[in-house]
């Protein structure tokens, strides 16, 4: 069993781990991240190295006929299953960090100095 | 004379199409080469800052069976694909180092526990004294060992034997299927096992 880490998420870490929380189950793979994320590879995989040396994401191979394919099996990444609430609980607190402050509203000052 | 010009004519046409037709496949060939051979030089580049033990499972596991998606299945555009393997590889290169420090994953998650991984040396069909020479260095506080080294002994009957070192990594490094008939030497421990041919 892998240990899960503590992380606190930035907005970029949040847009990732925000995929993989729409469907826990899903597989994603590198290249589908950056075109959901709009990141660019050189952005995105570090973030995954990080998440998954804290335990949040799994790795596995794909599972295709290489021959068939013409290409290699590539790696997919996965939400560990203890990593949900956390990511869903951090995602909460980083909402709220990032929610505007209610509008203050502005009266007009009554009864000030007359000139 | 006419008809004989015009007969000249039509047989030089006809050559010359068939030549630019054939020019036409040649080239398409060409830069369909190139879509997969830039992107795929500079994320070796890329990977030459990634340490020796991460080669195999960042490099040859993940980027470049993500490349190859991209520049083989991504898109129907040869240009587009060409382009974003292009973005893939120099983005990647700009990150590697990050990469490197926050990731110590070494080991392919799925395979198997006695299949050779990552190797800090490979040593090609050895002599007695170069085998020797190699375990001695290997000793030197100096050297790093995170990963096995691979003996080749499938290569011994190339008198010119040669070991490979982690600055110098063979391409074998990248294809854990192909490595065949060998041994993992861990430190001066001779451990032999049995190695399936994983081919890719």
């Amino acid at each position: 069993v892998t240990e899960l880490k503590d992380l606190d998420l930035t907005p970029r870490m949040a847009e990732v781990i925000k995929v993989f929380l729409e469907d826990p189950a899903q597989e994603r793979y590198g290249f589908e991240l950056m075109r959901i994320t709009g990141m660019p590879s050189g952005s995105l995989y570090p973030l995954l190295a990080r998440f998954e040396a804290a335990g949040w994401l799994t790795t596995g191979r794909e599972q295709i006929d290489p021959r068939s394919e013409g290409r290699p099996a590539r790696r997919f990444y996965r939400i560990e299953s203890a990593a949900i609430a956390a990511a869903r609980q951090q995602l909460a607190e980083l909402s709220e960090r990032y929610r505007p402050p209610s509008p203050v509203s502005h009266r007009p000052a009554h009864g000030g100095a007359g000139w | 004379v006419s008809i004989l010009i015009a007969v000249a004519a039509a047989l030089i046409s006809f050559i010359a199409t068939a030549a630019l037709s054939a020019a036409s496949d040649i080239v398409k060939d060409e830069i369909r080469g190139w879509i997969e051979v830039l992107p795929g030089i500079t994320l070796r580049m890329a990977a030459m800052q990634l340490d020796t033990s991460q080669r195999v499972s960042v490099y040859s596991e993940e980027w470049l069976p993500e490349l190859l998606f991209i520049t083989r299945q991504t898109d129907t555009r040869p240009i587009t694909r060409f382009i974003t393997g292009m973005r893939f590889s120099l983005s990647m290169h700009r990150s590697a180092r990050l990469i490197a420090r926050r990731l110590h994953r070494t080991e392919h998650p799925d395979a198997p526990a006695d299949t050779p991984r990552s190797p800090d040396a490979i040593i090609f069909g050895p002599s007695v004294h170069e085998l020797s020479e190699a375990l001695n260095r290997l000793k030197r506080p100096d050297v790093p060992l995170r990963g096995p080294i691979l003996l080749f002994e499938g290569e011994a009957k190339d008198r010119t034997s040669k070991i490979i070192w982690p600055d110098k990594p063979h391409p074998l490094c990248g294809y854990p299927g192909r490595m065949l008939l060998c041994r993992v030497v861990f430190g001066s421990i001779f451990r032999p096992i049995r190695t399936s041919a994983k081919t890719n």
